[in-house]
């Protein structure tokens, strides 16, 4: 580039990281015409110091250019670049190295800010244009040259091929080239763009749209405390970016993630407000968490609920996988990490960003329960064959004329959500800023559940002087989520059709109180009611923020201090009224309020040398102290008996005194870390970096406070060696990755390590007496460890076809795990560190751009993530330890050789339908009859299947998860499409989740805790008379009339859960269907862009399963299909 | 220039200096004590007490119910009431060497207990208190510790015994004693505790341990010895201690059965039948679950807070109550009164035995027994609080006076001395005087079928039906009777499994993992 004719290079660090930064559109016309207005110039400020004998002139431009920020224009056909020359200058003024670099010479220079420009014209023939019209021969040629989104493009360079002809694009993207020939070729090039070459022929204007380089050899991407090239990186980061976010509509933006990145599994929940559970490669720990780092432009939370973050804020968030990547991140790395960045203004580029949505939410599911006849029929079977009598008689018909389709009636049939959001952006030549605010309001399927989010963006970067620049990026949120818990889960329980909503005089119906039903109804149910009886709301306030300096000392240096504050304020309500089912009985109201405020508190300070030399040596090397403490509160009070619902529980002190109950809770933990890391390349082509952090977290033991997390990594770009050049043209890329590293997991809790007294009462005459009872700490308590090795290519081919593939091995060890010890010392478990578990996989990425012409393109991208995940150890000769046995039939073991999220059942042998199969049931069971199901025996007592006779029936992660999405695009009209999948997983639903507790145990590496009641309605699991859904009743055996039924009868009795219920489930949604116009800008020129859109969300689904959620069968909440119309805007 | 480089690197400095800000990683707890400064005075002392009671109550009372559920539906005298928690194969014995699904659950609470017991007597050696009082608490904790080793004894055989409270991880593997040596360790507790417990009437609080509650629990511990062994020895012993809870003067019968019971009488806890008794209260932690778990399964304001149900009287059993014994009334609810949100009743159900168990029954009647309403609070508190409060009674005093007749009647036979606790209880209950032409055999039988219809659902039966040897039969008799009536809880049931003298419940697989020094009880094979 350098020996080309114009140089239009940046010639310090800092700037071409801009440049980088910001996929740069406007630096080079800045130089021309802002210049005027800066004073003093920079000409004037810099000083510079050189000592330099018998050097070519281009040699003395070369190390101005290192030391400063000023760039040479001229042509060699006028300025010899070889001519010798010596400049001994010490702190003078550029105009002083010009004098002796042109002695002598006719030629005289012009400095416009940071560029020189040296010519034989006079100064001010020059300063008479802004585009540099170089000669004035033959034809011309006029354009303009605009982005891909029509925004003209300054800066861009133009140089006839072969020749010393040039010129730049002015501001407007307007550029003017004299004394061409038809046969000469123009080469349009610019940063971070792909070169275009057109020949002039016989056309008088050529305009040019620059499209971005999407191989992204020059891409940028957040690395943390810092950023890095792509092509340098050694680990595997993922990247996405906010064209792929913005597909997605919903309140989180992690649920974008879905499908998106590979080796990362997110499963989602439709219920507004909640956050998606992520995990990143296999699940590694057993009791910790296993949720991953969330940082937010740097700042790292202490929760993990992005709920209070704009999706339209976001630039690209990374995920960083591997141990060479995520060691930075040292004791809370294990389990990968989520770097979020918020969008930034760019100078000279002043931006007004509108983008809005409205949809309407669809149920994209009906489970279809049986309805009324066949109910009836149903119910009087499963009564009569299970030993009872006929539930309807003709002495006791089912009430006239009522046939509710409860699933209907609790399921609203839609439901709207819409988000507001609108930025600004821009910036001086000093300050850029980026201003947002948004509102996202999202109404629940549910009557009285919903999710609305407001919130306002600020963020800034001021350059105070040249070696001060400070800044800020702050964010205020508020969110109130209305929250129903498992509306729908019990409709095959207690939702029969025979029972109306309301009673004739319009007061809800509760079947508990109907006498001809109400000894089947345990439980006082009615959800329609709750949907108006019933309030929890939740308001959180956050705020978000960090202000940060950074000052250049010297050269290549920056030292940066950022102060950052986490603040969370939430209020929970409650409300019952006295005719809400859980009151109806006793006529009373029940409510309570609860206060929690999170506090974290961050400083770090960040030092950065970073140099090139010529182009042969790359380095950056990075020192982080950094300083995070977190507190949390919380304040509660609950009662009940208010004998009036118009104050709810608004006046606490219209509670019935003696119900009134309170909880007051606190706690805080620390963390103290020093960071460093060295990323070295060399030649392009090497790529190493090194990565250490010692952490001191203040929840570990005295003898384990401090930890060490190192990694390493190396990557080599063979497509830059000599013996590649060959294949130029079809390997563009080829890159090969390694790394290695050791990164810790320090979610366990607060003060698990000490020993403390817990309160512990006793009462007599209806009076506490406060006691206290101690525990055992283990002061050796430490990190969970997690070594990773990562084996990672990237090719290139043609341009055209990107494949990205990774395998990676985990081992984590010293997990975290409440081992059991004796409990003859009065406790059952000390939480330890012990054992191991391994995950191994591959994550496989192909992009393929199949056609890339000016009107017509077509993308395509797949991904296939497979990830194997073992216990390899637990503890002393431990290989298998029981969790939890529920009654429905699942158990969850820890046992070695099998995956932590393993899931244990019987094993079914069918529907009973030939008397083979009724022999063999008779033997466990005597009273085994057609149509119930049989179980296969495996262990030594043939007489009775019981947990011994259990089988892993899979893991509740998928063997394999993957996501598809193609994009087309036809001039104006743009189609994406997008779906994800996953593929031969165990599911946990029907499985009880109070029965792990009685050993104080509980089980946080699943998606479980699932109630699951369609399951038993459908299966008749343990001796469950539950309405089934239509689907099963067809499939149901019943004698006389389906003797191959492949489900249990009516009223069977000895089904559990099994492999047959709950093993071998499998899903793919089609998440989106985007149908994208964007108008041209020849009609709408008030604009600078614009678009609208229409996305079909969730709008086709396969699950083999009928639960509500086709991703793990959860029946508590409706899942949604989505239509939404969208508008983008930029002006 | 110069000022802009003094500048520059001042504010370096300040940067840095930043850097060094904290490195401390203390963090005190905000809502915990620690462990190592507490125990400095009689009251922190006396709150380590409270601690044990909360222990006790944890593993044998309120706070654990499917310790009385497992242990009364294995008896004759109950039933499952629904097919929940596997109580539907627990009737049945089967299988009963599962060391994972079968156990009863109590293991871990009861060492829980007696490490906290153990806290008190060597944490109380540096607290400077009054010797007196410190003496009293350590009774408290050693006669605690004593009730539990002897239930847990009863049900896994001897047992390990640590010998100090827990500090470390180091020594605890603890190997098991022998059943002599456990019960040696048991009555020097209670006989220590006895020596040092005030008696009932100089209790301050009368929910404290009392030196007649020590000396009913050795007249049962004795007697348990004597029965296992047949032992005179042992007999005497047993007809000793219960005689110095008669003798006392300090117990008498409730005159009315009824008002033992929080359903009849909310005024009465702690009255003057009872010689120790576990207290609860409206507050969450400290409420008496078992209301809940035995209950009718039903939500209904007249029977107080929310109900699921778990088991009840078997069917031969609850018919085998005489009409006049006033205990079928006092103990059992046959009847629900369903009202609406105005109070005004809308439905009745009446249990029917007729009905054979099957629920929901043609009557409405929703489960396949009678609740049992010993625990009950059937309080309009209870039912808008949902924090049922009834006490339970580990000993009361019909049970001394049984204890009395059944030893006196093994030691010398249907002597007016045998017949006069089994008749007083009798008398209260409403039954004609038991006469001496019964046999010795006859009245040891009428003692222990007077004991299921004064005892049930008290968590008595079972461990008096395993000692005296009369658990096997019984079960067998009632299956047998049950499988013939075609009552619903026996459809397709077979009994796996009749248990003899020597039964032992399997210690819990996870307790064994965790301690390499415990042996499991041998397997109980059927015959």
């Amino acid at each position: 580039m350098k020996n080309k004719l114009l140089t239009c290079f940046p010639g310090t660090e800092s700037l071409k990281q801009l440049w980088r930064i910001m996929k740069l559109t406007v630096l080079v016309s800045l130089l021309f015409v802002m210049s005027v207005a800066a004073k003093p110039t920079y000409s004037q400020v810099t000083k510079l110091s050189l000592n330099l004998n018998n050097k070519t002139v281009k040699q003395v431009f070369d190390r101005v250019e290192e030391q400063s920020e000023f760039v040479f224009l001229y042509k060699t056909e006028e300025l010899d670049e070889n001519r010798i020359v010596s400049v001994n200058v010490d702190n003078a003024p550029i105009s002083e190295i010009m004098q002796e670099v042109l002695h002598g010479q006719k030629l005289s220079y012009f400095i416009i800010d940071r560029q020189v420009i040296i010519r034989e014209n006079t100064p001010e023939e020059l300063q008479k244009t802004s585009s540099v019209a170089v000669t004035q021969k033959g034809k011309t040629i006029t354009g303009k040259v605009t982005e891909a989104n029509g925004n003209p493009l300054p800066g861009v360079t133009i140089v006839v091929k072969g020749t010393a002809n040039g010129v730049i694009t002015d501001i407007n993207g307007q550029y003017t080239l004299s004394g061409l020939a038809a046969s000469d070729i123009l080469a349009f090039s610019f940063v971070g763009m792909k070169s275009q070459e057109i020949m002039v022929a016989q056309k008088t204007r050529i305009d040019i749209v620059m499209q971005e380089d999407a191989i992204g050899l020059e891409e940028v991407v957040a690395i943390g405390y810092g950023v890095a090239r792509k092509s340098d990186l050694t680990g595997s980061i993922t990247q996405v970016k906010s064209e792929d976010l913005a597909v997605v509509s919903g309140s989180n933006p992690i649920q974008a993630l879905q499908g998106r990145a590979t080796g990362v599994a997110v499963m989602t929940s439709n219920d507004p407000g909640s956050s998606p559970t992520l995990r990143i490669r296999g699940t590694g720990s057993i009791d910790a968490s296993n949720d991953p780092l969330y940082v937010v432009d740097g700042f790292p939370l202490m929760d993990g609920n992005l709920n209070s973050v704009n999706p339209a804020d976001i630039a690209s968030i990374e995920i960083l996988k591997d141990a060479s990547s995520t060691a930075i991140y040292g004791s809370r790395g294990a389990n990968g990490v989520i770097l979020i960045t918020t969008k930034s203004g760019k100078k000279g580029k002043n931006d007004l960003s509108f983008s809005a949505y409205f949809g309407i939410q669809k149920p994209a599911r009906y489970q279809d329960f049986i309805q009324r006849n066949d109910f009836i029929d149903f119910i009087n079977e499963a009564y009569t064959y299970s030993g009872a009598t006929d539930v309807y008689t003709s002495d006791s018909p089912a009430p006239s004329g009522v046939d509710t389709n409860w699933e209907r009636e609790i399921i609203k049939s839609s439901a709207p959500i819409q988000d507001y959001s609108i930025s600004f952006t821009g910036g001086t030549e000093k300050t850029s800023y980026m201003l947002s605010g948004g509102v996202f309001i999202q109404d629940g399927l549910i009557e009285s559940s919903g999710f609305d989010r407001y919130n306002a963006r600020v963020n800034l970067n001021h350059d105070f002087n040249n070696w001060l620049t400070v800044g800020t990026h702050m964010q205020a949120s508020r969110s109130e989520r209305n929250n129903r818990d498992n509306a729908t889960g019990n409709i095959s329980r207690w939702g029969w059709p025979t029972t109306p909503v309301k009673n004739s005089d319009g007061s809800w119906y509760y079947a508990s109180f109907d006498s001809q039903v109400s000894s089947y109804m345990e439980n006082v149910w009615n959800p329609v009611a709750d949907g108006s009886e019933k309030k929890d709301e939740t308001i959180t306030d956050r705020l978000t923020g960090d202000v940060y300096a950074k000052i250049s000392p010297i050269k290549n240096v920056t030292i940066k201090t950022n102060l950052g504050v986490d603040i969370s304020n939430a209020k929970n309500y409650q409300y019952s009224t006295s005719l809400s089912a859980e009151n109806y009985s006793n006529g009373t109201g029940s409510g309570g309020q609860s206060y929690f405020r999170q506090t974290t508190k961050l400083t770090e300070t960040i030092l950065t040398y970073s140099n090139i030399w010529t182009d042969i040596h790359r380095l950056t090397a990075t020192g982080v102290y950094s300083y995070q403490d977190y507190q949390y509160e919380k304040l509660a009070i609950s009662g009940s008996g208010f004998t009036n619902d118009a104050t709810g529980a608004n006046d606490m002190s219209l509670a019935d005194t003696e119900s009134i109950e309170y909880e007051s809770d606190k706690y805080s933990n620390k963390l103290v870390s020093f960071t460093g890391r060295i990323a070295y390349t060399l030649k392009d082509r090497y790529n190493f970096t090194a990565t250490g952090r010692y952490d001191g977290s203040s929840r570990f033991g005295d003898n384990n406070k401090w930890g060490f997390f190192p990694s390493a990594g190396f990557s080599w770009s063979a497509s830059q060696e000599n013996f590649m050049h060959s294949l130029k043209g079809k390997v563009t890329n080829l890159k090969l990755r390694v790394s290695y590293g050791i990164t810790g997991n320090q979610e366990i809790g607060n003060y698990k390590s000490l020993a403390l007294m817990s309160s512990s009462y006793y009462i007599y005459s209806d009076t506490p007496i406060l006691g206290f009872s101690e525990s055992i700490g283990n002061p050796d308590l430490q990190w969970e460890r997690t070594a990773q090795l990562d084996l990672g290519v990237d090719i290139s081919l043609f341009d055209r076809v990107d494949v990205t593939f990774d395998y990676y091995k985990r081992r984590t060890t010293d997990l975290l795990y409440d081992v059991p010890i004796p409990t003859t010392s009065g406790y059952s478990s000390m939480l330890e560190n012990i054992g191991e578990v391994q995950n191994h996989g591959f994550e496989l990425n192909v992009h393929a751009r199949i056609i890339d012409r000016k009107d017509w393109k077509w993308d395509i991208t797949g991904n296939l993530s497979k990830n194997e995940n073992e216990i390899s150890e637990l503890y002393g000769d431990v290989t298998e330890i029981n969790i939890g046995t529920s009654n429905n039939g699942l158990a969850k073991l820890l046992k070695v050789g099998d995956p932590v999220t393993a899931v244990y059942g019987r094993e079914s042998g069918g529907i009973i339908t030939t008397e083979e199969q009724l022999t063999q049931a008779r033997v466990y069971n005597s009273s085994a009859n057609y149509g119930e199901e049989l179980y296969i025996n495996h262990d030594d007592d043939p007489t009775s299947i019981s947990s011994d006779d259990f089988i892993c029936i899979g893991s509740t992660v998928p063997e394999f998860y993957y996501g598809l999405s193609t994009s087309v695009e036809y001039k104006n009209f743009k189609l994406e499409i997008y779906g994800q999948g996953a593929h031969h997983y165990a599911s946990m639903t029907g499985m009880e989740n109070n029965n792990y507790g009685d050993y104080g145990i509980g089980y946080s590496s699943s998606t479980g805790g699932l109630s699951g009641f369609y399951i038993f309605g459908e299966n008749q699991i343990h001796d469950r008379i539950y309405t089934p859904t239509q689907y099963a009743y067809k499939r149901m055996w019943r004698e006389g009339v389906n003797e191959n039924g492949s489900f249990p009868r009516p009223g069977a009795r000895g089904v559990y859960a099994s492999d047959r219920t709950n093993g071998d489930w499998n899903f793919f949604i089609l998440k989106n269907i985007k149908l994208s116009y964007k108008f041209d800008q020849s009609l709408v020129k008030w604009a600078k862009n614009i678009s609208v859109y229409m996305n079909l969300q969730n709008f086709a689904n396969s699950a083999n399963h009928r639960g509500y959620n086709p991703e793990n069968g959860d029946d508590s909440y409706p899942w949604a299909k989505t239509i939404i119309w969208g508008v983008n805007a930029k002006f | 220039m110069k000022y802009l480089k003094v500048n520059l690197f001042v504010a370096c400095a300040l940067f840095l200096l930043l850097t060094v800000q904290c490195t401390d990683l203390t963090e005190t707890p905000y809502t915990d004590i620690s462990s190592s400064t507490y125990y400095q005075n009689e009251d922190e002392l006396e709150a380590a007490l409270t601690s044990v009671y909360n222990a006790y109550s944890s593993a044998f009372g309120g706070g654990n119910y499917k310790y009385n559920m497992y242990l009364e539906v294995v008896t004759e005298f109950n039933s499952p009431a629904y097919a929940k928690n596997n109580t539907d194969k627990y009737n049945a014995w089967n299988d009963i060497n599962n060391a994972t699904d079968r156990t009863v659950k109590c293991w871990t609470k009861g060492y829980a207990a007696i490490n906290r017991a153990n806290i008190i007597l060597v944490r109380g050696e540096k607290v400077d208190m009054d010797q007196t009082l410190k003496s009293q608490y350590y009774a408290e904790a050693r006669f605690l510790r004593a009730l539990t080793y002897f239930n847990m004894v009863r049900l896994y055989g001897g047992l390990p015994i640590p010998e100090s409270y827990t500090q470390s991880l180091d020594g605890l593997e603890i190997p098991r004693q022998t059943v002599d040596a456990t019960y040696e360790y048991i009555i020097t507790d209670l006989k220590w505790a006895s020596a040092h417990l005030p008696l009932k009437s100089d209790a301050s609080d009368v929910w404290r341990a009392t030196k007649g509650a020590a000396q009913a629990a050795l007249g049962e511990v004795y007697l348990t010895r004597a029965s296992m062994n047949d032992s005179d020895e042992y007999y005497k012993l047993a007809k000793l201690y219960c005689d110095s809870v008669i003798t006392s003067g300090e117990y008498s019968l409730e005159p009315d059965f009824k008002d033992l019971w929080y359903w009849w009488n909310t005024s009465n806890k702690n009255g003057q039948e009872s010689v120790f008794e576990l207290q609860y209260g409206s507050y969450s932690g400290l409420k008496n679950n078992l209301h809940v778990m035995f209950g009718l399964n039903i939500t209904e304001k007249t029977l107080g807070c929310y109900m699921y149900r778990r088991f009840g009287p078997s069917i031969p059993f609850y018919l085998s109550y005489s009409d006049n014994d006033a205990r079928k009334e006092g103990s059992f609810v046959t009847t629900i009164y369903v009202t609406n949100s105005d109070g005004d009743t809308t439905n009745v159900l009446n249990y029917n035995p007729e009905e054979l168990g099957y629920y929901p029954a043609a009557s409405g009647w929703k489960t396949a027994s009678p609740g049992i309403l010993k625990y009950y609070d059937r309080s309009p508190e209870s039912a808008t609080l949902k924090l049922p409060r009834a006490n339970i009674y580990v000993i009361r005093y019909a049970e001394v006076l049984m204890n009395y007749s059944e030893a006196e009647n093994e030691l010398n036979g249907v002597t007016e001395d045998a017949l006069s606790g089994i008749n007083a209880v009798r008398e209260r209950a409403g039954l004609a005087d038991l006469t001496s032409s019964l046999s010795q055999e006859q009245l040891a039988d009428s003692i222990y079928r007077e004991r299921g219809w004064e005892f049930i659902g008290e968590t008595k039966l079972y461990y008096d039906g395993l000692r005296t040897g009369k658990l096997g039969d019984g079960v067998k008799a009632m299956f047998e009777e049950c499988k013939n009536k075609g009552i619903y809880m026996y459809k397709g049931y077979t009994l796996d499994f009749v248990p003899s003298k020597d039964f032992l419940w399997k210690i819990p697989q996870y307790d064994l993992d965790s301690n390499p020094a415990l042996e499991q009880n041998p397997d109980n094979v059927s015959e």
